[in-house]
């Protein structure tokens, strides 16, 4: 289903789903133990971006990449977690892998 | 095996690994602590890569340049051997400079600084410890960035 340019499908709806939970998560004071709600909430706002604008994109390595970021943000900042997600994502694309 | 980890798993762990290779490296040489803001510092070292290279004892520009033991001092490269006869004079505790020609050289000697320290908590609760020249205190400005990582 299109809604303006963005493609949601039902991967998109679970993403939303997410970022609802964690918007609870932040609003009830909810514990994720290790981690940060804000910097999940960035990170999921990334993949929805991606992941709707670019409906073409294959699953299995964006999947990967997206699972990456999130355990990054055990031990990154914020900030180098979002240049990883960059680079990554360009490079994916560049060796059409993605 | 085949199945598990062909070829297209392996670009992608490929791609992930050099995505975080490249993070690690440069992000600290590119950004200022983590946050947006270019660090010129780093650029402008970088910029000075060619004239290191040329700098370096066996390169081919300064041997023509320091062919002459006898030659003036006017050279934008100077050898070990001349920076190491080169008076010096005492700028501040530790720190020492002296020129030859348009060569300015500065020598620190750590040991001799007395270096203050310094705690802070950054926003995401990390403890950062440095330390400073007990008579030049970072500025404010660098503390606000420690502090917003």
């Amino acid at each position: 289903m299109y809604i303006g340019p963005l493609y949601i499908n039902t991967k998109e709806l679970f993403l939303i789903m997410a970022a609802v939970l964690i918007f609870l998560a932040m609003k009830y004071g909810w514990g994720i133990s290790w981690f940060d709600k804000r910097e999940l909430l960035i990170i999921i706002a990334m993949m929805f971006a991606t992941k709707t604008l670019l409906p073409a994109l294959q699953n299995e390595a964006f999947f990967m990449m997206a699972i990456a970021a999130i355990f990054l943000t055990l031990y990154m900042t914020v900030f180098q977690v979002v240049i990883f997600y960059l680079v990554g994502f360009s490079a994916l694309r560049w060796l059409k892998i993605i | 095996m085949n199945n598990v980890l062909n070829y297209h798993k392996i670009k992608i762990i490929f791609v992930l690994v050099f995505s975080l290779f490249i993070v690690r490296s440069f992000s600290k040489v590119i950004f200022l602590a983590n946050t947006p803001r270019i660090n010129y510092s780093s650029i402008n070292r970088l910029k000075k890569i060619p004239k290191y290279i040329a700098d370096l004892s066996w390169s081919l520009t300064n041997q023509n340049l320091n062919n002459s033991p006898d030659s003036p001092p006017n050279y934008r490269v100077a050898t070990k051997q001349q920076l190491e006869k080169l008076p010096l004079r005492p700028v501040s505790k530790g720190v020492y400079a002296g020129e030859i020609g348009k060569i300015k050289y500065y020598k620190v000697s750590q040991s001799e600084i007395e270096w203050s320290e310094m705690e802070l908590r950054t926003k995401s609760g990390r403890l950062v410890k440095f330390r400073y020249p007990k008579d030049q205190p970072p500025a404010e400005e660098m503390l606000d960035i420690i502090k917003s990582e």
